[in-house]
This record gives C-alpha cells, structure tokens and sequence, in this order.
C-alpha cells in the first residue's frame, strides 16, 4: 500500500520536538537579547505554533483517513530500524488509524489551546522558556505514546511523559512541597510503570516460546498490526498468562491514569502550574491508561476475566473520587478528585467492552475538565493565587466571561442533557448495565459490569451535586467572602498549591517521611527559599477578568463541551469510525434506551438540586473555617478518608521494614560472601607469599621440581599415549 | 648413519655419552642447590653447561638423526660443534658479569654467602 | 670443492645492528669524557632508537625475507615485537634522566647497557633458529644482570642482581640442555626443521624432542617468569632500579613470549605431551601472580608480581592459538604485548618519581601525597592501573577481551574463566596502589618524590597515548600477524616447511 500520503505524520512528531529544542536552546538568549516583554512574546508564540501547526497536519491526515474505505483505515509508516536482534525486530515505526488520530487531535488541538492560554498564565514568570520546554516535550512524548506502532515506542512515550509531568509538576522545585508532590507523582507512577513492563514482557515471553503455534512469522511481532490479531489465539493457547498480561499492563494504565489504589498522586499534582492541570492531569496524559486498553482492545478483549476486575475498579475509583470531591475545599483539589472519578467512569467503559465508550468520554471530557481547569485557573489568577473556595463567592459579577463558559463545564460535567457530558457518560453506563461482563471469583459469578454501571448512576448524582457545589461557592451564593478576611487572619496561601494550609486544621495529610525530605530538610529549605509571594490576597482585592490570550481558548473549550458530545455521537458516528466492525456484537437490552435517559435526568435533577439546597445560600457554617463543626464524614473526604495516609504510610513503613531486612541480608549474607571470599583469596595470597622466602637456592629447588615435574608429566604422556599423532 | 671423523669416538655406545651427561647435569644441579657460595654455585652451573657441551658434541658425532643426506649430515655436525663454541664463549661472558656482581656484594658486605642474600622475599 | 660466499640481506640485521652500534657509540662518549656528556649519551641514544624505529617501520610491509644460513627471520611479528621493544626502551630512556641523577648510576653504564639488552632482545624475536634465540637470550639477560645491580650502593640491588644472575644463568642450563635433544633429535637448531623432524616420529625417536621441548619451556618459560620458574621476578622487580624494572618487564617479556610463540608453533605436532602441562601452568601463573599481589606493600614488588599474573594471560591467548590457529590468531598476542608494554612502562615510570637517594620509596605509604605534588603523573598512574585492571576504554580492557573471546572459541573455557575471576581479583590490589596515591597526609620523612621533569612527562604521556589509542591498532595488527603467521601454522601433521618455501 502507498502510505506516502500520509508521510506527514513525521512532522507531527518533529513539529513538538523542534519546539522543545528551540525553546530549551534558544530560550533565555532570545530572552535575555529583545527584553522580557518581546522576548516572552516570540518564545509564547513560538511554543504554540509547533502545536497548532501540528494540530492542523492531524486533520489533514484524519481527513485522509476518512476518505479510506473503512477496513483500511490503518497505515503504518516505518522510519528506521531501531532494535534489530535475530528474531526480533522493533522499527521506529508509527501507526495512523481512527483511534490514534482521535488522540493526536486531542493532544495538539487542546494542547494548542493549553499552550496559548499558558503564554497568558505564565507571563509573569521568570523560568518562561523552561515551563514552554517541558511542555513542547510532553506533547511530543505524548505523541509518541499514541503514535507508536509496537509496546517498546508506546513505553517510550508512556516514560516520556511520566518524565515531563515530574518535571512540571515540580515546576516551582523551590517548594518543597512542590517537589515532594513531583517525588510523589513519579515513584506511584513506577509502581504503575513496573505493571506495564511485566505485561509487555509476558507478551513478549509468550510469543517468543509459542511463535510457531501462534503462527506468527513477521519478525515485527512487537508491533501492534502484527500481534494484535493473534491475541485470541495467544489467549487460547495460554489464557492464565495472557489475563495476567492484561491485568499487568491494566496496572500500568492504573498508574497513569489515577485508578483506585494508585490515585494518590493526582491529587498532589495540581501543584503544578495550572495550565499543566488542565493538559497533563485532565485532557491527556491521564487518559493515556483508557488509550492502552484501546490499543490492545484485542488482548482484553480475549481476557474477559480482567475486563471484569477492570471494570469494577473503574466503578470503584469513580465512586471513591466523587466522595473525597465534597470535602475539598481547594478548587483544583476538586477538580482533580473529579478528574479521577471521570477516568473511572473511562474504565468501566473499557472493563465492560464498550471501548469506544472509554474513548468518547476521554474525548468529551478533555473538552470539558480542559475548560473547568482553564477556568479554575483564570478564576485563581483574578483571585491573587487564593485557591480556597471559602475566599470566594460572588465572582460572576467580576469575572463574567470566565463564570459563564466555567458554567457551560459545569453542565457538561454535571451530565445537563444533550451536552457532551451527558453522551458519553450514557453510552458508558448503558453498556454496563447492559453487559454480561461476570467475573469468576470463589467459584461465584459476579455480575461487575452491571453492578459499576449501577454505581456509575451514584456517582453521576455524586458528580452533579459536587460540581454545583463547587460552581455555587465560586461565582454565586452571596457576596465575596474575600472581603472578610481581617488584616493577619492569617491566609497566607502559597501561590500555585493548595494543600500547604497554614490554617488552624491541616487537612491535608503530611507524610513523616515527606518522599525524600525529611522535616528537617524541608524547614531549612522553606527558610532559605521564602516563597515568591505574588500580593496576597486581602480584603481590598478587586477581582479582574482575565486577558484574551486566556479566555480565548476558555471559548473555544466552551463551544466544544456544548455541541462536542451531539457531533461526534451523530455526526462522525464515533462507535463505526473507532471500531468498524464491531457493531454485529449487540447485547439484549436489559435497560431500554428510554429508560436509561429517564434515570440520567432525574439523576442530573437530582444531584443539582441537592447541590442548590445545600449552597445556594452561601457557604453553609459546617463548611466555614471552624473546625469543630464540621461534619465527620466531609473531615474524613476531606483527608481521603485516610486512604492517602495509610497507603503512603504503610508503603513507607513496609518499604522502610523491608529495606531494612534486605540490608540485613545484604550486610550478613551477601557482604559475609563477599568478604569472606576476599579474606581466602587474602590469605591464599599470604600463605602462598609464604613461600617466596627470599632464598635463591629455594628458587632453584621449585625450579628443579618444576622441570621434574614435567619430567614426569611427559613420562607419563608418553606411556600413555605413545606415538601415535 | 655415522660420519666418518667419529669412528674412534664411536666404539663406544651413545649411551653412555648422553649418560654421562645426563649424570653431570644433575649433579650440577643438585650442587647449584646445596651450595652457598655463590661462586661454587656458579661452578655447579657451569658443569651444568658442560654437560650439556658434551650432549651437543655426542650427537654431533653420532648423528642418530634419521633421514639425512651426507652433506647435511655434515652441515648438522658442524651446528652441533658449533654450538658448544657459542656455550663456552657465553659461559664466559656470565662468569665476567657474575664475578663481578659478586666482587660487588663483597665490597658491601665482606661476605657472599647466598643464604644472606635474603631480604627481598614474600 | 668450489664455495661461494653466500648473498647476505644486511637490512635484515641492520635494526639490532644500529642499535648495538648506537650502544658503543655511547660507551665511547662516555670514555672519551667519563660523567659528563650525559645529555649527549642520552641524545646519541634516542636518536638511534628513533631510526631504528623508523628503519622498522618501513619494513614492517616487506614480505618475510631470511638471510645468514636462514639463521635471521624477518616477518611482520618479528618487526611488530621489535617496534615494541624500542618504543618501551625509547619511553625508559626518556624518564630515567631525573631518576639516575637521583641514584647517581652512571649514565655511561646504563645507557649501553640497556640498548645492548635490547639488540639481544631483537635477535631473540627475530629468529627461528635456536642458536640464534640463544645467543638473544644470553645478550639480552647478561646485559640485564649487570643492570639490576646497577645502583651498587644499594644492597637490595646487587642481590637481585646475584638471584637474577644465578637462577638465568641455571635456566640457561636447562634451555641448552633442551635444545641438545631438539638437535639430537632433528639434526638441526632450525625451528622449522625441528617441526618436519618431530613430525613423522616412531615411539623409539619420540621422547628425545618430547623432553627437548619441555627443557626449552623451562628456559623461555624462567624469562617469561611463568610459574613455577616464576620466584625471581618480584624480587628482582623491587631490588633493580626502576628504570630497569621497567625496561625488563617490558621487553623482556615481548622477548620471551615472542621465542615462546615460535618454539610452541614448531613444537605443535607434540602438542598433545605438551599442552596440558602448560594449560595448568597457565592457571597456577594467573591465579598465584594475583593472589600473591594481594598482601603485598610494595608497589614495585606488587607490579612484579601482576607481571607474573599477566604472563599467565599472555600463556592463554598463545594456548588458544597454538590449539586452533585457523579461529584465532597470533595478533591476540602482540597486541597485549603492546598493550602491557605500554602500561607497564607507564606505571613504573611514575612509581619512579618516588625515589629518592638511595630509597627507591616504592612502598604504598610511599605514595602518599603524590596526588598534591604531582597531580599530572598520579592521574597517568590511574590510567595505567586503570588499563592493568582492564578497564574499558584502555588497551589492557581490549587486550584481555580478545584473550577472552579467543580461549572461547577455541574451547578453553576453564582458562577464560580463570583469567576472569583473575581480572576481578586483581582490581584489589591495583585500587590500593591508586588509593596510595591520593592519600593526602604525608608520613614522616617526606616527600620524597620528584617533580616530574620534562622527559618524564613526555614519556609518561607517550605510554598513555599507547594505553588510549593502541585498540585502535587492535584490527590491524591482527590482520598483519595472521600474514606473518601463515607460514608457521602449528597444524599437527600437516607441517610445511618453510625453509623450502622461503628458498624456493
């Protein structure tokens, strides 16, 4: 097949990789030469070009794509050989098909916004070009990870971008905090990573032993064009090892995208700058896990035992993120808590089949957790960095355009009818409540699918009431509390994170071990690098609405989350253009449409009215600043119902007992061999040195018993032996 | 096949020759192990190097080498007489250089007994 | 009975010619005015060192020729192993300035004398006939014996001179009385002669060469200080005078491997009676050169003994090639002889910066503080240690790598194994000289080195650009060996001769 058509997909990638050279290389000199203000401004536009530019090559391409007939609708472009072993062979080679070019477009469409939002967010910071660096880079690992064709250039970009987040996340690395919540993000995120590897060496073990059963003669078997449609075979010949394939990369895909046990550094990681919020842990990188069950769709699809165990973790991080959302008080902390409950909801989808599903909330929600974040942003950016949502209320009469596209996310995500929102999340708990998806547990059968489509409606009313929460405290529910704060109340709010809290109640868990610093270390460190106060906020504060370079993308986010469901549901038929030929495989509707769009309704009524009786009236007093009260269960949401402290501790406490064990092995069993050996060799040497005692008749005398020895030796030989050559 | 110059020499057996020196070799060996005196050791190895003199010359004379034509056969004669020349002019030049190491210790020490001679060791 | 002279190729001897008459040259300087044209003798000396390199240079692309009754062999391993030797000869003279003045050793005396060692060494290589590798041998160590007990003030010197004398002089014995049988057996002292003779033997003619043989290892194997005729190296190593520790670790070596090759290829139709003894031998020098190494206190002593360590490595990769010439080749050899030239001159020539007076302050505290005074030679030493251990980049990493991998192919496992196990080993001790060095603290009565002078320096930085770039040779040199070497294949009982096709 031609594939030159679609050579264009190299600019893709080099398009973000020449951003990132140019703007690590080339930054602070440009900078440095034509002024802060003009230099910020080339480096700004120069940052966003590459993306947008590479935006606009994807819908050339996915157009190409499309004028396909629709059972080759995928083509893989080779561009050099990378690893090339006797029966293996691993090209740098990337795949252009439906599912990677929705991602592509997501990925440089609403990072093209992120990025010009950011030059706006960003202008007043001194580390300009490193912020643009880091970000240029995550785009390109991130399209690395979706474009490439085989497990080994997918683990590329998976790293990739586990590297770009730590970075950003750590942005502000004078902060300690910041940085212990970058350590944070990057060692959970290994646990995930060390599950991806195993999965892809199970494959790889697998194939390699069973290659001639399997049938497999392309010595690519690593790529996905050659492996994937084997998979049900793999699965036949091997069904243990292949579910444990599959659960092993679904625990990489847990890692990343933030699912229940390994959430905890989402969380954290809104000390980032906002702007990398809203890319990195909302649109993309998070949804790259719900990416992977896509890609290797077949391998799960042949294992439907990890399906189910898939979906009723999804189910259960959904319900668990809604749950903490209520007892945040720190607007990014909402909306990240949010963004973990939604990529569950991304799970269940992908646990029960339905992964065209998963991919169209990955979609919707990267319109709207993009502009909810964006929003947060300007909203945090008027605020003078206040992030605490008991500061705000009333902001709608200062921050109109801000509060009114911030409103379109709100029912997006609230699941308003016929918003985007509200078509995934239908599609997704459609498909399990009317899944078949059992797993096989102590010889029960246990219905997962229907029971997380079940928990999904829960949570969809969780979701609404948390989100109307959030948006009443916000923008309406009584004049700005701001203007109360007394002169040495004491909000000394840090400008990017939320959870150092300098108020009476630490909510926020601090882990003893504080991931690489210790106390100590943190105090001198917090000593000798006070924070970089921006003004704080005070009573007099005049909230300002936000520059267009930043609500611009806010804009174009909001029309998206308004009519991006409805397109792409009716207008590109998302199901057909991601899995063409699926559509034979219907199940018997246990819950009819109709009756589906009655319980999501009502849910969305529900959830927004409770959320209006709770806060239409303001800040209800169990929510103020007076801890004593505070209902429990909102303390214990608030701290993550101790899920973040006990993991953490008990990971710390078991990693530091374990240490501590393999040490004592390591000095008593290893370190004795090791020594003990060096002592023999030590005294074999000293014994042997012994003989050397200086006396050159003794000398001679080995010298005779050497000859006579070999006197001997050659007697020996030649009775032995003989003549014969 | 025996050349003519060594009819005399060769009533006796070759074993005998080859014998002789096989017994002085290792007596010289043995005295180069029991004496003290580096010079007497010196000596022990110089009968060594006559020993090894007389095997040269034996099978120069017998040429026990099979497969030899008569002018070769004369050619390895000479190579094997005119080795023990090369011995003895070596022996000489060792004695020179050995003496004189010796005298060297002696104006040190007084006294050259090789079992001083010790401390460099272990 | 009509005799013509025979046609003599002086090219052939001219090398070693050049660089004994180089030798009188400088003895006559001295006479002419004794002690005081030191500069001169050391000029007179480099220079005919340089054109004796330069000679061999242009014959290093001839194609093997013979002259002297066939008596002088010239083919790409003998001019490989000479250039090796003048070069180390050259670095030695180059350092040994400072060093002399400092043990006041009359330049007139030492300058001669190691460049008539060196014409003996040359012959030695350049021979296949065992009078003439005699001859070497004796030139080479006669002169040496006088060396090692050139510092006569020093008691240590002068008995490593007595020991070096008295046990060479022994092995001398056994290496004639070795080469008694060979000629008694073949009727020749040719090498390759003594191949064609060995060949076809009858279980009556067999044990006189199979005993020949082995006396002659027991000569070639004292020089090459294999163990067990190994026990006078450290002591001599530590009793002589640096510079000529230096000198005899190196070209002494390439010497006597270079007539060890020789000797074992003419003697593989016997491999079979031959090759296990020095399979052990090889495994007992590797392991109790290092081990020994490892209680030692005394760089040069220590050094000594690593010497012993890396002869059983060189043993090896001749092992592997006399066992299989067709997978592996000779250049395996030179190569680490280049190599060990190279680090080993190096090492000893910054150890040489210790002495002072009639100490040679060669003990491990002696190096203390050597960093501060003299950072430039220290970091040098690390490299050659460095290289001595085998660490990648250097030449001593490729060298023992391509012993490695040959002893694979051929099949010698154990010995692989072994010379790795050894390579470990041997990291202790070379990382406690290195350690020495960069002790800041000095002991009392110090310092004693000398700053390094400007021949010490270029010398010094001649050895490292030979540790460095000598891999880079690695390919080449094995390519020209395998074409020297085609001639003198070891193929048991398919033996050329090459007498034949050299004259034909």
């Amino acid at each position: 097949m031609d594939t030159s058509a679609f050579n264009s997909v190299w600019w893709i990638f080099a398009l973000p990789v020449f951003g990132f050279l140019w703007q690590c290389l080339a930054g602070k000199i440009v900078i440095d030469n034509l002024g802060d203000k003009l230099g910020k401004r080339i480096m700004g536009a120069s940052a966003v070009l590459p993306i947008a530019a590479a935006f606009f090559i994807a819908v050339d391409l996915t157009g190409k794509l499309h004028s396909m007939p629709a059972e080759s609708r995928s083509v893989v472009l080779t561009l050099f050989d990378w690893i090339n072993i006797q029966s293996l062979h691993v090209p740098f080679e990337f795949r252009v098909d439906a599912l990677s070019m929705m991602m592509v477009l997501i990925i440089t469409g609403i990072g093209s916004l992120i990025h010009l939002y950011a030059t706006g967010y960003m202008a007043e910071e001194k580390d300009y070009p490193r912020f643009f660096t880091y970000l240029n880079l995550f785009v390109a690992a991130m399209l690395v990870l979706v474009l490439g064709n085989n497990l080994v250039l997918t683990f590329i970009g998976w790293e990739g971008v586990g590297l770009c987040s730590y970075l950003l996340i750590g942005f502000w690395y004078k902060d300690v905090a910041n940085s212990k919540a970058a350590n944070k993000a990057f060692i959970v995120n290994r646990i995930g990573d060390f599950g991806f590897t195993i999965g892809m060496f199970l494959l790889i073990a697998q194939v390699t032993l069973d290659r001639n059963i399997i049938g497999i003669t392309d010595p690519r078997w690593l790529s996905f064009d050659v492996l994937l449609p084997h998979a049900d075979v793999l699965f036949k010949i091997n069904p243990e090892i292949t579910t444990m394939a599959a659960l092993a990369l679904f625990v990489g895909a847990m890692g990343k995208s933030a699912q229940f046990p390994l959430y905890l550094w989402l969380p954290d990681a809104m000390a980032g700058p906002t702007p990398v919020s809203a890319l990195i842990h909302a649109a993309t990188m998070v949804t790259s896990g719900v990416f992977l069950l896509n890609r290797m769709s077949p391998v799960f699809a042949a294992a439907p035992q990890a399906g189910a165990v898939i979906a009723i973790i999804g189910a259960a991080t959904s319900l668990l993120g809604a749950l903490i959302a209520f007892g945040q008080t720190d607007i990014k902390k909402v909306l990240a808590f949010s963004t973990v409950s939604q990529l569950g909801y991304m799970f269940i989808g992908c646990g029960v089949g339905a992964y065209w599903a998963g991919m169209f909330h990955v979609t919707t929600h990267a319109f709207f957790k993009a502009l909810l974040f964006l929003g947060a942003g300007a909203v945090i950016h008027a605020m003078a960095h206040d992030q605490d949502m008991r500061n705000y209320g009333g902001l709608w009469k200062f921050l109109k355009i801000t509060g009114a596209t911030m409103l379109v996310g709100w029912a997006a995500i609230a699941g308003f009818p016929y918003l985007s929102g509200f078509f995934s999340k239908e599609e997704i708990l459609g498909a399990a409540v009317n899944s078949d998806t059992v797993l096989h547990l102590g010889g029960y059968m246990w219905s997962t699918g229907q029971v997380a489509g079940w928990i999904g409606f829960v949570v969809a009313f969780l979701t609404a009431a948390y989100m109307t929460r959030m948006t009443l405290l916000t923008f309406f529910s009584g004049e700005g509390r701001w203007k109360t704060i007394a002169a040495g109340h004491g909000h000394d709010h840090d400008h990017e994170h939320g959870h150092h809290d300098a108020h009476a109640h630490a909510h926020h868990h601090e882990d003893p071990h504080g991931f690489f610093y210790s106390d100590a270390e943190m105090h001198a460190r917090a000593v000798a690098e006070p924070h970089e106060h921006h003004h704080a906020l005070d009573s007099h504060h005049v909230p300002k609405e936000v520059p267009p370079s930043m609500w611009m993308p806010l804009a174009v986010l909001a029309v998206l989350s308004l009519v991006g469901g409805a397109w792409l549901k009716y207008g590109v038929n998302l199901e057909h253009w991601l899995y063409p030929g699926a559509e034979a495989a219907e199940h018997a509707e246990r819950v009819s449409h109709p009756m589906l769009l009655g319980i999501s309704f009502t849910v969305f009524l529900a959830g927004v009215g409770f959320g209006f009786w709770k806060y239409a009236k303001g800040l209800p007093a169990d929510e103020g600043w007076d801890l004593s009260l505070w209902k429990r269960w909102r303390t214990s949401a608030g701290r993550q119902f101790g899920i973040d402290a006990a993991l953490t501790d008990g990971s710390l406490k078991g990693g530091a007992m374990l240490g501590a064990f393999l040490a004592g092995i390591d000095k008593w069993l290893i370190d004795g061999v090791v020594n003990a050996s060096g002592r023999v060799a030590e005294l074999a040497g000293g014994l042997l040195s012994r003989t050397q005692r200086g006396y050159v008749r003794g000398y001679a005398l080995l010298m005779q018993a050497g000859v006579v020895a070999l006197i001997f030796y050659v007697i020996y030989q030649l009775s032995h032996l003989g003549a014969g050559n | 096949m025996l050349l003519p110059i060594a009819t005399m020499v060769t009533e006796i057996p070759i074993s005998w020759y080859l014998g002789l020196g096989l017994v002085m070799f290792c007596l010289g060996g043995v005295g180069v192990v029991v004496r003290r005196n580096p010079v007497v050791v010196f000596m022990c190895i110089e009968l060594m190097l006559n020993a090894v003199n007389l095997t040269f010359l034996t099978f120069a004379a017998y040429g026990i080498y099979p497969g030899l034509n008569k002018a070769t056969a004369y050619q390895s004669a000479m190579n094997g007489q005119m080795m023990v020349i090369f011995v003895m002019a070596v022996a000489a030049a060792e004695v020179a250089v050995g003496l004189g190491i010796i005298m060297a210790i002696f104006r040190l020490r007084n006294d050259v007994d090789v079992d001083d001679m010790s401390s460099l060791k272990n | 009975m009509n005799y013509t002279i025979p046609t003599v190729d002086w090219s052939l001897v001219l090398p070693f010619a050049l660089v004994a008459l180089t030798g009188i040259v400088a003895l006559i300087i001295e006479t002419a005015h004794p002690k005081r044209d030191n500069g001169l003798i050391i000029g007179v000396s480099l220079t005919g060192l340089a054109a004796t390199f330069v000679l061999l240079l242009t014959q290093l692309v001839l194609p093997p020729a013979r002259t002297f009754g066939n008596m002088v062999l010239r083919d790409q391993f003998s001019v490989l192993l000479q250039l090796i030797c003048v070069a180390a000869t050259a670095v030695c003279f180059m350092f040994s300035d400072g060093y002399l003045r400092e043990k006041k050793i009359a330049f007139g005396e030492f300058y001669p004398l190691t460049l008539w060692a060196l014409s003996g060494a040359m012959v030695m290589v350049s021979t296949d006939n065992l009078l003439m590798l005699f001859v070497g041998l004796e030139i080479l160590s006669i002169a040496l014996y006088c060396l090692a007990g050139m510092s006569r003030s020093e008691a240590r010197s002068e008995e490593s001179a007595l020991k070096y004398f008295l046990l060479g002089a022994f092995a001398s014995a056994f290496l004639l009385y070795g080469i008694a049988f060979l000629f008694g057996a073949s009727g020749s002292m040719s090498l390759p002669d003594i191949q064609k003779a060995v060949t076809g033997l009858t279980r009556d003619t067999l044990p006189m060469p199979v005993f020949g043989v082995m006396l002659v290892l027991v000569g070639l194997g004292f020089k090459a200080s294999l163990v067990p005729f190994h026990q006078w190296t450290p002591d001599v190593y530590q009793g002589a005078p640096t510079n000529v520790t230096a000198f005899m670790a190196a070209v002494s070596k390439v010497a006597a491997f270079g007539a060890l090759a020789r000797v074992l290829v003419a003697a593989a139709p016997l491999h079979q009676y031959w090759f296990e003894a020095l399979y052990w031998i090889a495994i007992a020098t590797m392991c109790i050169g290092n081990l020994v190494a490892l209680v030692q206190k005394d760089v040069k002593r220590a050094l000594g003994y690593s010497s012993i360590a890396h002869a059983g490595y060189l043993l090896v990769a001749l092992l592997a090639y006399t066992r299989d010439p067709d997978k592996v080749s000779l250049g395996t050899t030179v190569f680490y002889l280049i190599g060990y030239a190279a680090m080993t001159v190096g090492a000893f020539a910054v150890v040489s910066l210790a002495a002072k007076g009639d100490r040679d302050g060669s003990r491990y505290q002696d190096l203390h503080g050597l960093y501060r005074r003299a950072p430039f030679a220290t970091v040098m030493l690390v490299l050659f240690l460095s290289s001595l251990i085998g660490i990648p980049p250097t030449v001593g990493f490729f060298g023992k790598q391509l012993i490695f991998l040959d002893a694979l192919r051929t099949g010698l496992v154990p010995l692989a194994i072994v010379l790795a196990v050894n390579s470990a080993v041997s990291a202790y001790y070379y990382l406690q000289i290195m350690v020495a060095a960069f002790v800041s603290e000095e002991g009392a009565a110090r310092p004693v080195s000398r700053k390094p002078g400007a021949g010490m320096t270029i010398g010094v930085c001649v050895c490292a650009a030979g540790v460095i770039f000598a891999s880079l040779l690695g390919g080449y040199v094995q390519e020209t060996t395998r074409t020297a070497a085609l001639q003198a294949k070891p193929v048991p009982g398919r033996v050329q001769n090459q007498m034949e096709v050299i004259n034909r």
